[in-house]
């Protein structure tokens, strides 16, 4: 029998005005509630809405179609500490640009490559559409708040999602070794100092973020497993596997210019990354897919 | 004061030559000790580097920058 998230994706494949598929367990009644969120008519023939091997109940959501969270360089911030320049080591959570592109987003944290040895294993990571650069030209700087600045790293790998498959991240990192020295701390802005090991999100959990824009934040995870379809501009990838979390605070829980944040289990893990959202909801990638796509290693430093 | 690396070496020579034959000058001795106290401060880092290359297995190979690049 398919699992949750094979029927996720599934469902969000046979409808294309669907944004986001994700299901939620009823401890109570022991049923499943399948959230099919959209912006405009789904096809609502049984076929179409898919054979429920679960028997699961679909729930039709009004929402907003999900965009990467990148802004222009002029978007305003709540927190001036999260887009101002920082000193070396600089911590995660603060606003960095790509090269030769007018848009921001943030600096997710400090990673140690697998594939790589010594000073050169250590890298920034972000999300692939905050510097799409690194995919095709490795060694161009990053810079962090603005070019104004030295550059804190250089893009090195990516994966970049595409129109065609199902993605399961949209991520990049880039070595930090610069001039003999690490540009970055293994400190997350506005955070309690990480632990060291990555471990996935639970339904139901407080997360919390650092980001560019909205500063650091709080939010509530409502779906695991989630499949989401995430239009680019030039082109729409579909996601499978993805967390899906909601706002508690107000403002909310992200917004343009938070692409790349590192979204933090309440027992200060690395949890996932950041890296797009509509109306009030987040979608982030669980570390774990981050970690296969870009050849991660953790602990990033032993405690 | 000796200019070239050959000259400071004469000097060195010289000091330990001194040290020996127990003609030392009271300056250089106070040298000594100053650079011999400096050695011994540093070397409490020095290990403690090495025990963390040692346990971290390879750890050490981070080197947080402090440059004020704003």
């Amino acid at each position: 029998m398919p699992d949750q998230r094979e029927l996720n994706l599934a469902l969000l494949q046979k409808q294309r005005n669907a944004h986001l598929v994700f299901t939620v367990h009823d401890d109570l009644n022991g049923l499943n509630y399948r959230h099919v969120v959209t912006d405009g008519p789904l096809d609502l023939r049984p076929r179409a809405l898919l054979p429920q091997p679960d028997n699961a109940i679909v729930i039709i959501d009004e929402g907003r179609a999900l965009r990467p969270l990148i802004a222009p360089l002029s978007a305003p911030s709540a927190h001036a500490h999260f887009t101002k320049c920082h000193a070396e080591p600089v911590p995660g959570g603060v606003q960095i640009s790509p090269p030769g592109t007018p848009h921001v987003g943030t600096l997710a944290c400090l990673v140690r490559l697998a594939d790589a040895s010594g000073p050169d294993a250590f890298a920034a990571l972000t999300n692939w559409h905050v510097i799409p650069h690194a995919e095709c030209c490795p060694g161009l700087e990053i810079h962090q708040p603005t070019a104004t600045y030295g550059p804190i790293a250089k893009t090195d790998r990516a994966h970049a999602p595409t129109a065609t498959g199902v993605h399961r991240s949209d991520c990049a990192a880039g070595s930090c070794h610069v001039r003999g020295f690490h540009t970055l701390s293994p400190r997350i802005l506005g955070q309690p100092p990480l632990r060291s090991e990555p471990r996935r999100l639970q339904v139901g959990e407080e997360c919390r973020k650092s980001g560019r824009t909205t500063g650091a934040t709080r939010g509530e995870v409502i779906a695991t497993g989630a499949a989401a379809r995430v239009s680019y501009g030039s082109f729409t990838a579909v996601f499978e596997d993805q967390d899906v979390i909601r706002d508690i605070d107000s403002p909310g829980f992200s917004a343009p210019g938070d692409s790349g944040s590192l979204v933090i289990s309440e027992d200060d893990r690395p949890a996932s990354l950041l890296f797009a959202g509509g109306g009030n909801t987040t979608i982030a990638s669980p570390i774990a897919h981050v970690t296969d796509a870009l050849h991660l290693a953790w602990p990033v430093l032993p405690d | 004061m000796p200019q070239t690396p050959e000259e400071q070496l004469a000097a060195l020579r010289q000091i330990c030559d001194d040290q020996l034959s127990g003609e030392m000058p009271e300056a250089d001795a106070r040298f000594i000790d100053c650079l011999l106290a400096a050695v011994l401060a540093a070397l409490p880092v020095f290990l403690e580097a090495l025990m963390k290359c040692i346990a971290g297995g390879g750890a050490s190979d981070y080197c947080p920058g402090d440059r004020d690049r704003c």
